[in-house]
């Protein structure tokens, strides 16, 4: 995981999102990722804090192969709060693809 | 516990926390930009520990005198004709602190190994902040100990004199003073409205002072919610677990009082029900200031 990614109630992140040491606790501007995480924001930021967070935000939702394979109700979750892309129409796809096949399967039987 | 008004003397200056202000009028702790805050943002104010003392302002009172036949016939106080500056001041340089009154940075990226800060003397923009100041109070009714908390919920911070070098020895030989300008606000630090018809009882629901006696010191900790939402961390361990949202932790959303499902101790995590997108959150909760 990047080292600007802690986990709530675990390790904390190594660096703030501008890449800097942690300021001492408690760090000042904290943000949380999906609930399970979160990143520090410096007091002075030296990027585009935004930008940055969901770059981060990204690497941590996981891949269509890990999502197909997921029961649905956490798949839907997932998809929920993904960022629309070749990613989630991937996995939707390939999904809308398995109910056909599964209706096929059972007008056959 | 319920406390009933009481006197006693303040003593000490012991800590004063600072955090900047959005325009709605609730305490955003040190973000960069108070008006551009992401969904799921804890925020925490910054501590001085350094407070050597702090005077507050003065506030000359306009008073229409009428004087006839060689006498005083009455005189009539229409009330405050002026705000004065309170000054504060700190025994040590304090960067960060520096960097946030003079809407400046602690550059540290520049050059790997310095820390570099300005004076920023073209600053024409100055945040506006939270600031509280701690005292000691006896309690010379019960002979038992409290805290005075003193908050400015709208104020800007301006340092007149620039760090001076001596070589005088003995207690803090190189003090820095900054100068408070206090502005009025409709908002109280817990993120209520002020009243002019309850609670503070404040003409015109709005003031620049407000004073808070508690059993031990007071810090607080804002949340700007997604909806998913239903935890964030205070800054410091509470003393007490009170989940109510008006007993002995001051606990809003959206400046009402707020119930949430529990305040841990040890992790300083409070704990609700999701709610919205952008929901603000205020916890103003008595510490002693124990890291978590």
């Amino acid at each position: 995981m990047d080292e600007r990614i802690g986990i709530i109630g675990g390790d904390a992140p190594r660096l703030t999102v501008s890449g800097q040491p942690l300021p001492p606790h408690p760090f000042p501007t904290t943000v949380q990722l999906h609930n399970r995480f979160y990143v520090v924001v410096d007091t002075f930021p030296t990027v585009d804090v935004n930008a940055v967070i969901s770059e981060l935000e990204r690497t941590l939702y996981p891949p269509p192969s890990v999502l197909i394979e997921m029961p649905e109700d956490e798949r839907e979750q997932w998809l929920a709060q993904m960022p629309k892309g070749v990613e989630t129409e991937q996995v939707e796809d390939i999904m809308d693809d398995e109910e056909v096949s599964a209706d096929d399967t059972d007008e056959i039987g | 516990m319920a406390l009933t008004a009481s006197r006693g003397q303040g003593i000490g200056a012991f800590f004063m926390l600072i955090a900047k202000r959005n325009s709605n009028g609730y305490p955003v702790g040190q973000v960069a930009d108070p008006e551009t805050i992401s969904n799921a943002t804890t925020m925490q104010p910054y501590l001085v520990r350094s407070l050597v003392n702090f005077t507050p302002e003065s506030r000359p009172l306009a008073v229409v005198t009428n004087k006839g036949g060689q006498a005083i016939i009455s005189k009539t106080v229409l009330g405050a004709d002026d705000v004065g500056e309170g000054t504060f001041t700190l025994s040590e340089y304090d960067e960060t602190l520096t960097a946030l009154i003079k809407g400046s940075a602690v550059d540290v990226s520049t050059v790997d190994g310095w820390a570099q800060t300005g004076s920023n003397i073209n600053q024409r923009n100055f945040p506006r902040f939270f600031v509280v100041f701690g005292t000691r109070f006896t309690d010379s009714t019960d002979g038992s100990d409290y805290w005075l908390t003193d908050i400015y919920p709208n104020a800007q911070i301006y340092q007149p004199d620039f760090r001076s070098i001596s070589q005088d020895t003995g207690v803090n030989p190189n003090p820095l003073t900054y100068n408070l300008i206090p502005s009025q606000s409709t908002k109280n630090i817990d993120g209520r409205n002020m009243s002019s018809s309850s609670g503070l009882t404040v003409v015109g629901a709005s003031d620049m002072r407000v004073t808070i006696r508690s059993r031990y010191m007071l810090a607080f900790t804002s949340f700007k919610a997604a909806s998913a939402s239903t935890t964030y961390t205070l800054g410091y361990r509470p003393v007490y677990n009170t989940a109510t949202g008006n007993a002995d932790n001051s606990i809003t959303k959206n400046g009402s009082t707020f119930a949430v499902s529990s305040v841990n101790t040890s992790t300083g995590a409070v704990t609700f029900t999701a709610g919205s997108d952008a929901d603000f959150h205020v916890c103003v909760y008595q510490t002693e200031f124990t890291a978590i």
